[in-house]
């Protein structure tokens, strides 16, 4: 699955809707999972939740650069990058 | 790259009496106007400024079409923008819809001028929406701590996998590392 084709192809706004998508269809994929409970399952549904990931990764990062001055690009990036910070103290 | 300042006079359309304008007959709309370095015909894009806008607040957005080769055209909305020639006190949201016609007239305009005209790519010709990204970065900064805590909520799971599964040290691997595997997929191009 190559992220940058696919952001070259459809742009940065619909290749984070397709990764957020990704994600939740991952996300549905645990509920089977757990359900019967399959190790096999848990693995695919965590490697689907996985690819969503990269290519948000990949789209979001360059999309936050280019949606205000490039002169402020760097502090913007700082931020949401802050907010990624964040998001790992507060999970465990 | 050079800037023109132009002015548009819309015989056909009022400027009705709003925040403290008189009301006018004729539709003026200046704009300010700037000319790539590159070769013509060139592409033309409407700058339309947002509420309480001007025509020159996303300077950086103008620049950088200029250097892409675009003909930046940035109106002055007669109703919205405080910077326009009718020195309203605030922005008349109600005149909004007006300013489709706006866009329309001063396209017209331009293809018409026996100057812009023969230099403009009639066929691309689009517009640029002048709105803030404060709340897209919001947005954005939402989804990067989503992200952030996906990321290491998968380490946590693993005890709990443990303790259902009966799981084999290649499988304890496999679920360690199937999320790097999956960035491994998913990032070449």
């Amino acid at each position: 699955m190559p992220s940058a084709f696919l952001i070259e192809r459809v742009g940065y706004k619909k290749a984070i809707i397709i990764g957020l998508l990704i994600m939740a269809a991952g996300s549905i994929g645990m509920v089977p999972a757990a359900r019967m409970p399959s190790c096999e399952v848990t693995l695919v549904a965590l490697f689907v939740i996985a690819c969503g990931i990269a290519l948000l990764q990949v789209a979001a990062n360059p999309y936050v650069a280019v949606i205000g001055p490039p002169e402020t690009s760097q502090s913007r990036l700082t931020l949401v990058q802050a907010f990624n910070s964040m998001g790992t103290f507060f999970a465990p | 790259m050079t800037m023109h300042r132009l002015a548009f006079i819309d015989a056909s359309r009022s400027i009705r009496a709003s925040m403290g304008f008189a009301g006018a007959n004729e539709r003026q709309i200046d704009a300010l106007l700037w000319q790539p370095s590159t070769a013509t015909p060139w592409p033309l894009v409407i700058y339309c400024h947002g509420t309480d806008g001007t025509a020159d607040n996303a300077i950086w957005l103008a620049e950088t079409l200029l250097e892409a080769g675009y003909l930046v055209l940035a109106p002055y909305f007669p109703l919205t923008s405080r910077a326009a020639l009718t020195g309203i006190a605030g922005p008349d949201i109600s005149d909004a819809g007006e300013q489709v016609n706006d866009v329309r007239f001063l396209i017209e305009r331009l293809l018409a001028d026996p100057i812009w005209g023969a230099q403009i790519d009639a066929k691309r010709i689009g517009s640029a929406p002048g709105k803030g990204y404060g709340r897209t970065l919001a947005l954005l900064a939402s989804l990067f701590f989503m992200w952030g805590f996906i990321t290491v909520i998968n380490n946590t799971l693993l005890p709990h996998l443990r303790s259902v599964f009966d799981l084999n040290y290649t499988q304890t691997t496999l679920i360690e590392s199937v999320w790097f595997i999956a960035y491994a997929v998913g990032l070449p191009d």
